[in-house]
């Protein structure tokens, strides 16, 4: 694989995971490998090689999109039997079995951690969310449609892509909201009774890689006292540090004011762990020490 | 007006500065125009109720009355999911991309106006091209150049077809039989052109998984970002009825006897009626400068067909090529090709309609055909070089605001064959249509 076709291949990960969150480019990439291997002409041998340039270039993604990664080096051990296959339409359909069993993995812990987040909301609570995290809205519509709960709220302006998202789900669904730039959630600290997030990944050193301004609202509601939820099933947990991450470092070109300036920026957050007051995962609520402990028996 | 050598030589001076500023692109085309129609006013020329009679209404009203239709449709959604859907078809096929698109735009450009149809278009294919990692010049140049020859097809699809097809009274119907056959080959032509000289940018992805994967990342940010509107069926539906009207209309012209400009403004302000849309908004999609450039070009070449400048080029260029309707056909479509590939093909056909109308008094050729060589020389044409058509500044420029930057001889050296071989194809057409008929 040329270094301008990785590029291209990390820049469309990048684009998927910034405007549309972790979970669904989890779903994303593997249901885009399922079409790679629907349409690939190759020998099952073959096939063995083309994975390994597919999985070199996801696990050089930046940041690391933990989840994707330890699913298709899974889906790779347990398709590794059938590169022998002489037949490529068995090895193809081999390797679409095993790419759907994945998917089912992941949205059957997905759908255990909004099982296990509809527990922590109740009538009446003024609900803080920063990014869409597609686990936090599947709770907001749950405790809506199932429980029938009453509550509102407050999402925080993110970028011209993302709150347009959340807006439009929240409206469809009718949940009573405000929408309002971060730099104002001052005014609004008395009202909020709990903050939501969803996660990039969470390494053993506890930090949490999340979408850029995640930092400053979780330590603003730490301050002010506002409760801080973590909804992340357990393989968005990395075996590697926080410096592993691969979160890029990007400079740009910016003119204002009729003078021109570099600024220098991180494509995400890093948040300490420990300014968390719940971390739910598919299991129900974890300690941090369970966080760190379950890291070991994941991927 | 008494013609005096002062007004003569003053009206040649202005029209042929408000060709060059057109051509040169100093100011804005209908700027020109307009100022060189208000000198003309203001020394005395033409007075301005004279001038305004020059103006060819038909022509005004039905492009006015497209670019509703077509304004009223694109907040629709529809162009959006079918150049989605077109995208998808493909699954990162270069050969696929080249000729899907070519087709949507030949077919899209027949019915609306090139730089719509572009518009429409060539955002898609850059982002498509450029997540591949394949070149997008050539694919944004093909699209430009399908779109001039797709638009040939009918008296809407190009204005040059619309200016001929008020002047001379030519149905939409006529349009459709006589041009389709050197349209349809043309536009086979130019494909098989683009892709005998670029075949190593057409190989398949077949054999590479992480391309096929990238492929499928790619569509996926594809639909989201240009499906972010749902499909408004209701504006859908009673856009694609108001055209479906319109096209009725131009076709049974001559049974209601009703002209195209009626028909389209009439289909125009039943869409506006029934959409109930903010005409204040769609107003501000029709493109004013281009309706003011054609009534500025008529007033101006109305000026100088009065003045005799017009009579006098006809007889002394054209009528002195003798009366061999082959010598005469194919003069007009050569003449008007290379002229259109670098003057604007408006302004051309205005001029050359007269020229025309003077050749057929003198040596009439049957079926039409001169006017046909004028229509298939100046769309044709405007494939030659990068000014030659609007749509390929249009979609030039909608390419360089996604990054990709296309220029004057990178544009010329994928057109300028094609260009021949379209005129060539057109040339043999005329030659069998006459040898059949005569």
């Amino acid at each position: 694989m040329s270094d301008d076709n990785r590029q291209m291949l990390d820049e469309l990960l990048r684009y998927h995971s910034g405007v549309r969150g972790s979970a669904r480019i989890t779903i994303l990439g593997l249901q885009a490998l399922i079409r790679a291997f629907e349409d690939v002409r190759a020998t099952p041998r073959e096939m063995g090689g083309l994975l390994a340039e597919v999985l070199a270039a996801v696990r050089s993604s930046r940041p690391k999109l933990i989840a994707l990664i330890d699913l298709l080096a899974m889906f790779e051990e347990e398709f590794r039997p059938h590169l022998d296959d002489t037949d490529m339409v068995v090895a193809k359909e081999a390797a679409i079995r095993l790419l759907q069993e994945k998917i089912e993995l992941y949205q059957s812990k997905a759908a255990a951690v909004t099982r296990h987040g509809l527990e922590h909301i109740s009538s009446w609570n003024t609900i803080l969310v920063h990014s869409a995290s597609s686990v936090v809205t599947n709770i907001l519509i749950e405790a809506t449609r199932t429980l029938d709960l009453t509550f509102r709220v407050l999402v925080l302006q993110l970028d011209p892509v993302r709150t347009p998202q959340v807006a439009r789900t929240l409206e469809e669904e009718r949940i009573p909201h405000l929408i309002v730039p971060m730099h104002d959630l001052c005014h609004y600290q008395k009202d909020v009774d709990k903050l939501f997030l969803g996660a990039l990944t969470i390494t053993p050193d506890r930090k949490v890689v999340a979408p850029v301004g995640t930092a400053a609202v979780v330590s603003i509601c730490h301050l002010a006292g506002i409760r801080s939820y973590l909804f992340a099933n357990s393989l968005h947990y990395s075996k590697g540090v926080a410096s592993t991450q691969q979160i890029l470092k990007q400079r740009e070109e910016v003119e204002e004011a009729a003078s021109s300036y570099q600024v220098t920026r991180h494509s995400h957050d890093l948040v300490d762990l420990a300014l968390i007051d719940v971390i739910v995962n598919e299991y129900g609520v974890v300690t941090l020490d369970e966080v760190s402990r379950r890291d070991a028996t994941i991927s | 007006m008494e013609h005096s050598v002062v007004s003569l030589t003053l009206s040649v001076a202005v029209f042929l500065l408000v060709y060059f500023v057109i051509t040169v692109e100093w100011v804005n085309k209908a700027v020109a125009a307009l100022l060189g129609v208000m000198i003309l006013v203001v020394v005395g020329v033409a007075d301005e109720r004279h001038a305004i009679s020059f103006v060819d209404f038909e022509t005004i009203l039905l492009l006015l009355g497209m670019m509703i239709i077509v304004a009223v449709l694109r907040r629709s959604g529809v162009f959006s999911l079918l150049t989605v859907r077109i995208a998808e078809m493909t699954r990162g096929n270069p050969l696929k991309i080249l000729v899907l698109f070519s087709l949507v735009t030949a077919v899209l450009s027949a019915f609306l106006d090139n730089v719509t149809t572009v518009l429409i278009i060539v955002p898609i294919v850059v982002e498509l091209t450029v997540g591949l990692g394949l070149d997008p010049k050539l694919f944004v140049i093909s699209q430009a150049v399908i779109s001039n020859i797709g638009g040939t097809s009918t008296l809407i699809g190009d204005p040059p077809n619309v200016i001929i097809g008020s002047a001379v009274g030519l149905t939409f119907n006529e349009f459709a039989i006589y041009l389709i056959v050197p349209v349809v080959a043309s536009l086979a032509v130019a494909l098989f052109m683009m892709w005998i000289r670029n075949r190593s940018r057409f190989a398949t992805i077949h054999h590479d998984l992480a391309k096929l994967f990238a492929v499928e990342l790619l569509l996926e940010k594809i639909r989201f970002q240009f499906l972010q509107t749902p499909l408004d069926l209701r504006l859908l539906g009673r856009g694609a009825a108001c055209l479906g009207l319109a096209i009725v209309l131009f076709v049974t012209q001559g049974i209601t006897g009703i002209s195209p400009g009626v028909a389209a403004i009439l289909s125009a302000m039943v869409l506006l009626a029934l959409t109930r849309v903010r005409v204040e908004s769609v107003m501000e999609d029709v493109e004013w400068s281009t309706l003011l450039f054609f009534a500025g070009l008529f007033v101006l070449v109305g000026i100088l067909e009065e003045e005799g400048v017009i009579e006098w080029i006809a007889h002394n260029v054209f009528l002195s090529l003798g009366d061999n309707p082959y010598v005469m056909v194919l003069t007009v479509l050569w003449v008007s090709g290379i002229a259109s590939g670098f003057l604007d093909n408006i302004p051309f056909t205005i001029t050359m309609v007269p020229v025309v109308e003077m050749m057929l008094e003198a040596a009439p050729v049957p079926h039409n055909l001169l006017w046909w060589a004028l229509a298939l020389g100046a769309c044709f044409g405007g494939n030659l070089t990068l000014v030659g058509a609007s749509a390929n500044i249009v979609a030039v420029g909608s390419a360089r605001q996604a990054g990709v930057d296309i220029s004057f001889l990178e544009f010329f050296r994928v057109s300028a064959l094609i260009t021949i071989a379209t005129l060539a194809v057109s040339s043999i057409y005329l030659s069998v249509f006459l040898w059949l008929t005569l």
